[in-house]
């Protein structure tokens, strides 16, 4: 809000920023009303230096959101998703719409950063995940790796959200993609309720700011509660969330000095369910239950003299602390009749016992993620020659551990008895500390008459600390340079910019990504076949160190042009950016030719395996615009036109050994203990979409009434896969664990012939999806002074075209398309 | 040598007697026609009178039968080669014609047919898979004592849920393989009486152990076994049971049939002089092809390398494919013109423990004749409870 007192201030006359209390009285009241008028429903594009997207308190109330998730269809390029409350929620800033990427390309989410209250969230410790069950209830549920589960942030408290989609100032570090900065409310509030009720969910909220001795003192606390469901039908499987934070801003002032401490106690619980209905007599047993209590401590001291105007002082603390649980129960029966139960922790040969045909596994995987941050930070003023500047140095450490204990069950009772893994208690896990400092300047000047210019330039480093000589990281410090200019031209009424930016972002790995499990590779003697009637069997333990010393940050090069125009209320930006990261973590198979011994007889094969490599390539690029009307004040409705044609390039960034299409015995030999093929190719594909969303929002004061019409509209999306090359450039043998040419001898041989992988030149087509539009509409009512009530509906009306996809060969398939629409209202109470 | 497979149209007819029967015995006149076969001799006829469970035969086309319901069956030799003909549910009631459709009767050196195929597992009663007792039962459905070996079990590469439109449609000439399993033996190792069958295991032993609602296969003829150097994939070996030679399989783990029932499974020989050094080596049978699958959601271009047997080395094929999702026939509909069943659709719960069996058309001097007309959709009962022991 107070961003819009210059406004107001011109609009009312007055040209002096010295004001009483009476005054300043005035002038809430006129800002209270002025924003009223102003009320803006949707997001806005940020008048910084950067591309950014702010999102205030109202265009909040209005999208009725049940989680943070559900902001970001404001971005541009963003379309309206329902609320999906059993699935992790992850996010993927400036990334084409269509399809979600693999995991292989997390590293996007990774590196966005969360700041709430200028405290960055760290996920780096989160081990939350079940590791030996790719398929089942965990693994839709699990953010490993993936950053921030948007699902756990709740909205009603925050006041307003920033998200920095371009170059982020040095300020932000441990980031790739941007940044989402959450700011809460922090002043005296009326009693405020919630309650919202869609068809999958519920959500209550109460939350009230109190203020004493003229708001020296402001403590607000906020309570809320969501319960969602996968289908209004089955109350089995289901996601409930509590947030609970109390917020205390203290402000004391002497004559020289000017103190602020703003205090934050923050708790979030969730818990994701899934049973089976034990009226169903089958798999009753059947449970899965993941829960996370978080709980956050942070602190600001902000210190100034108001007589020495050059210099502020802030420390920022914050320690956050959680205890994640995830329990699951499954009866286990075998499908095939004999397995072995592996609890063989040591290298080499053992004798094990099988697994009984029918058994109850208990996991649980117990995470206590740990996160301290700390930062000093200074804030100079000061000019030299006609340069304006506003400095801002900081220093900050990271610091991530995990003292749970990890994936927790019998060994001999697994819950996927096919899987090698072993578990480790989490507190074996090394910490991570990172140091970083910033320095950067905020630079104001004219440069001509009519054209003056805003300069932010800003150089971040890091280190990782106590790494050991072994990883290639140690020691090393990883600097971003960032910079980002905007030249202003005045023009009647308002101004026409130009800016542009560029930066290095830095993302370090995860503590799991650092030091990975050990790997146990069980092998038995082929030819030693097991008997009906055995009751052991005879393995060799083979153990891997998977961890990749050779890991570096995942580094994003972004840069952006941008130009806009801010006349007359209007206000229209237009953006073209790319981002370019080329060593994205993702997993990648590694392959050792490996001899070993059982009962005096030598083997040899290829041992398979991934380590976290630097291999994945995300680029980025595409154009985003927002134009934002007056309200016109006949028909009080505002129009804003937003939208984005993104292109997203997922790819591999190293050559890869691959068995995609290797088949598995050939003239009785297994291929794929013997030969692997390494490919030199690209492997991924692009997305690209191109939507627009037109937004009409009339707010008539008078019956507090507003009501928005969004008309969405994705004018297409559009994928491709890469080319690929499916001939090898060379192959591993198991005899000698040597990379041999894949020549044309290689490739006439009846075993070898058959790493060439063949690809159809058609999957390399792009494949065009057209227009599909939708009508959403949100109405917001005040039913008396003290409430109103407000719904949404998704897809009111919808516009999908029938296509045809056409084919070379046969007949083209008409592909019809449908929607549904989705309804959500709910009741808001100011007391 | 299969090459000489003859697909033979009969009309197996009952011709009219002049005047109306006033015993209870009638004249049953048998008309035989082959097409493309000049001389038939060494015929023998079995008339089942259903009824009363009685056996009439004779070696001569025109019998003398008690008025009743029968089941016929013949067998001879057409130009040399073993050929049979059969029609059931046939009621002589008094001398009137009555026409017969023609069955389609295949001969040749090898008469083995899929009898039993049973894909999907079992279902514990807590309600969870067990996969460990799939079979296949193979009986010699000809006349003579055959020689089981080197006969080897397929299971197709297309899939009968998923229609392809292949740039070069090889169906006509080869059947893709995605696993080949052989029997071994000398040529005169394992022979099998005419009727007499094979039941052919993936886990030969007793598998009500861990699960009540499977079956004891302790005695199966032979077993398919899948070495692994990894502990976490396991196979059993039962000594006592002659393992199949794994030529082939896509997979590097355990093969499992299908469990949906999309893909089509078959019977094969090499021919003379064919070995598994020399199959692998040959270019011509490992085919590379492009496709387009076609969906609902619309076509998407493919590629695939398949390793092929040409159609002449087929001795049986049977095509799956649940009843509702069909979308064609994975192989050649000369060697099956038709698909069968255990589901209405390939996830079906209620699938498991069923298993499809050849109809039987007549007890032929206490054999079974198994219906093969190259039709599974004619030639196969569906969703039969299964039993290894049907045949046995």
């Amino acid at each position: 809000m107070l961003v819009n007192i210059p406004v107001l201030l011109q609009a009312s006359g007055v040209d002096s920023l010295a004001l009483d209390s009476a005054q300043l009285a005035l002038l809430d009241s006129l800002t209270r009303s002025f924003t009223l008028q102003e009320v803006v429903v949707t997001a806005e594009e940020s008048t910084g230096k950067s591309s950014a997207s702010v999102i205030n308190k109202e265009a909040m109330q209005h999208l009725q959101p049940s989680s943070f998730t559900d902001i970001l269809q404001t971005l541009p390029g963003g379309t309206t998703k329902d609320p999906d409350l059993t699935h992790s929620n992850t996010i993927r800033l400036r990334e084409a719409t269509n399809g979600a990427a693999s995991e292989d390309y997390d590293a996007s989410a990774l590196g966005t950063s969360f700041v709430v209250d200028g405290a960055p969230v760290s996920t780096d410790a989160n081990m939350q995940y079940i590791q030996s069950d790719i398929s089942g209830a965990d693994a839709k549920r699990n953010s490993v790796g993936a950053g921030v589960d948007m699902r756990t942030i709740s909205t009603d408290d925050i006041e307003k959200v920033e998200i920095i989609r371009g170059i982020a100032s040095a300020e932000y570090g441990d980031v790739t993609s941007g940044v989402v900065k959450i700011e809460r409310t922090a002043k005296p509030t009326p009693w405020r309720a919630r309650f919202k009720a869609d068809g999958f969910s519920k959500l209550l909220f109460f939350g009230k700011g109190l203020g004493w001795k003229n708001d020296q003192t402001v403590l607000n606390f906020g309570i809320d509660y969501l319960n969602a469901k996968a289908d209004p039908t089955n109350t089995l499987e289901n996601y409930q969330r509590i947030t609970a934070s109390v917020r205390l801003q203290q402000k004391w002032q002497t004559e020289e000095w000017k103190l602020k401490w703003q205090s934050n106690w923050d708790y979030t619980g969730s818990i994701d369910n899934e049973k089976i209905d034990p009226d169903i007599h089958k798999n009753r047993e059947d449970s899965y239950r993941s829960t996370y209590h978080k709980w956050g401590w942070s602190n600001t001291l902000h210190l100034h003299q108001p007589a020495v105007e050059w210099y502020q002082l802030s420390v920022q603390a914050n320690i956050s602390g959680e205890v994640d649980r995830i329990d699951q129960t499954r009866l286990v029966q075998l499908t095939t009749p004999k397995n072995p139960a592996i609890d063989n922790m040591q290298e080499g040969e053992a004798t094990v016992s099988l697994l009984p045909y029918k058994y109850t596994a208990k996991h649980t995987v117990e995470g206590l993620p740990f996160n301290v941050f700390i930062r000093p930070k200074a804030e100079f003023f000061f000019d030299t020659w006609r340069l304006n500047h506003k400095a801002n140095i900081g220093l900050e450490w990271r610091y991530s551990k995990n003292f749970g204990r990890g994936q927790i069950y019998d060994l001999s009772r697994p819950l996927n008895y096919s899987s090698t893994l072993r578990p480790r208690a989490y507190y074996d896990i090394p910490a991570t500390n990172q140091i970083s400092w910033y320095i950067q300047d905020d630079i104001s000047f004219p440069i001509h008459e009519y054209v003056s210019a805003d300069l932010n330039i800003g150089l971040r480093g890091v280190t990782m600390l106590g790494l050991g000589k072994a990883y290639a990281m140690d020691g090393k410090c990883y600097l971003d340079p960032r910079a980002n200019l905007t030249l202003n031209f005045p023009v009647s009424k308002g101004k026409v910019f130009i800016a542009g930016g560029i930066g290095q972002h830095t993302k370090m790995p995860t503590l799991l990504q650092l030091s990975p499990n050990l790997l146990y590779m069980d092998l038995q003697a082929p030819d030693v076949p097991i008997a009906p009637t055995d009751e052991t069997m005879q393995i060799y333990t083979h153990i891997i160190n998977p961890t990749n010393y050779d890991l570096l940050p995942a580094r994003n090069l972004k840069w952006e042009v941008r130009a806009g125009l801010g006349i007359h209320k209007h206000r229209l930006s237009i953006t073209y950016f790319e981002e370019d990261m080329k060593d994205a973590f993702r997993y990648l198979m590694q392959v050792d030719a490996f001899r070993y011994t059982i009962n005096n007889r030598e083997y040899d094969r290829l041992l398979t395996y991934s380590t976290t490599r630097n291999g994945s390539h995300i680029h980025k690029q595409g154009i985003e615009w927002q134009y934002q009307s007056p309200r016109i004040q006949a028909i009080c409705t505002r129009f804003t036109i937003n939208g984005a044609w993104l292109r997203t390039t997922y790819s591999n960034s190293e050559q890869m050994f691959s068995t995609e299409k290797t088949p598995g015995i050939v003239n009785g030999g297994n291929v794929q203990d013997h030969y692997i093929g390494l490919y030199n190719w690209t492997e991924g594909y692009i997305r690209e979409s191109l939507n627009s969303n037109l937004v009409a929002d009339v707010y008539i004061p008078k019956i507090g009434l507003v009501v928005s019409a969004t008309l969405e509209a994705t004018i297409f999306t559009a994928s491709k896969t890469l080319e690929k090359n499916g001939t090898p450039v060379s192959y591993i043998a198991s005899s000698d664990g040597l990379l041999h040419p894949y020549d044309a001898i290689a490739a006439q041989d009846p075993v070898l012939k058959t790493l060439t992988f063949d690809y159809n030149l058609g999957q390399f087509v792009r494949r065009t999806v057209p227009f599909e539009g939708y009508l959403n509409l949100r109405v917001q009512k005040d039913i008396t002074r003290f409430a109103s009530i407000a719904l949404y509906v998704n897809r009111l009306l919808d516009i999908l075209p029938d296509y045809t996809v056409s084919s070379p060969e046969g007949s083209p398939v008409i592909i019809h398309r449908t929607a549904s629409p989705y309804f959500g209202m709910e009741i808001n109470l100011h007391i | 040598m299969n090459k000489k497979l003859y697909y033979l149209f009969f009309a197996l007819a009952l011709v009219s007697c002049e005047r109306p029967a006033i015993e209870n015995t009638a004249q049953l006149k048998l008309m035989l026609k082959a097409e493309g076969i000049s001389r038939i001799s060494e015929v023998s006829v079995t008339a089942h009178d259903i009824n009363m469970n009685r056996d009439y035969t004779d070696t001569t086309l025109t019998m003398t039968l008690p008025l009743g319901y029968y089941d016929l069956a013949v067998t001879a030799k057409g130009d040399g080669q073993p050929i049979t003909a059969y029609k059931r549910g046939v009621s002589l009631s008094q001398d009137c014609a009555v026409e017969l459709v023609a069955d389609f009767v295949r001969a040749g050196d090898d008469h083995f047919v899929l009898a039993e195929i049973f894909y999907t597992g079992t279902e514990t009663p807590e309600g969870k898979r067990y996969n460990g007792d799939k079979y296949f039962v193979i009986v010699n459905n000809s006349a003579d004592t055959l020689s089981a070996d080197g006969l080897i079990l397929i299971e197709s590469d297309l899939n009968s849920v998923q229609k392809y439109n292949m740039d070069n449609d090889f169906r006509d000439r080869y059947f893709a393989v995605d696993a080949m399993y052989r029997i071994p033996g000398d040529g005169n190792t394992y022979r099998v009486a005419p009727g007499g069958a094979l039941l052919i295991v993936d886990n030969a032993m007793d598998h009500t152990a861990a699960n009540p609602n499977s079956f004891d296969l302790s005695n199966a003829d032979f077993e398919w076994y899948d070495v692994s150097s990894s502990a976490g994939i396991t196979d059993v070996d039962n000594p006592a049971v002659t393992n199949m030679d794994k030529l082939y399989c896509y997979t590097y783990t355990i093969w499992v049939p299908h469990n949906q029932g999309h893909k089509s499974f078959g019977l094969a020989r090499f021919p003379e002089g064919m070995t598994s050094e020399l199959y692998f080596a040959t270019d011509s049978f490992h085919i590379r092809y492009q496709y387009e699958l076609v969906t609902a959601a619309g076509t998407f271009s493919q590629s695939k390398q398949s390793y092929v047997l040409p159609n002449e080395w087929i001795v049986d094929a049977v095509n799956l494919a649940p009843s509702e999702t069909f979308q064609w026939l994975p192989v050649s509909d000369r060697l099956d013109a038709g698909y069968t069943y255990v589901a209405p659709t390939g996830s079906d719960v209620t699938r498991f423990g069923k298993a499809v069996r050849r109809k039987t058309i007549a007890t032929l001097n206490g054999r079974r004749l198994l219906k093969d007309t190259n039709n599974s959709t004619d030639d196969f009962e569906v969703a039969q409870k299964a039993n290894p022991f049907y045949f046995k």
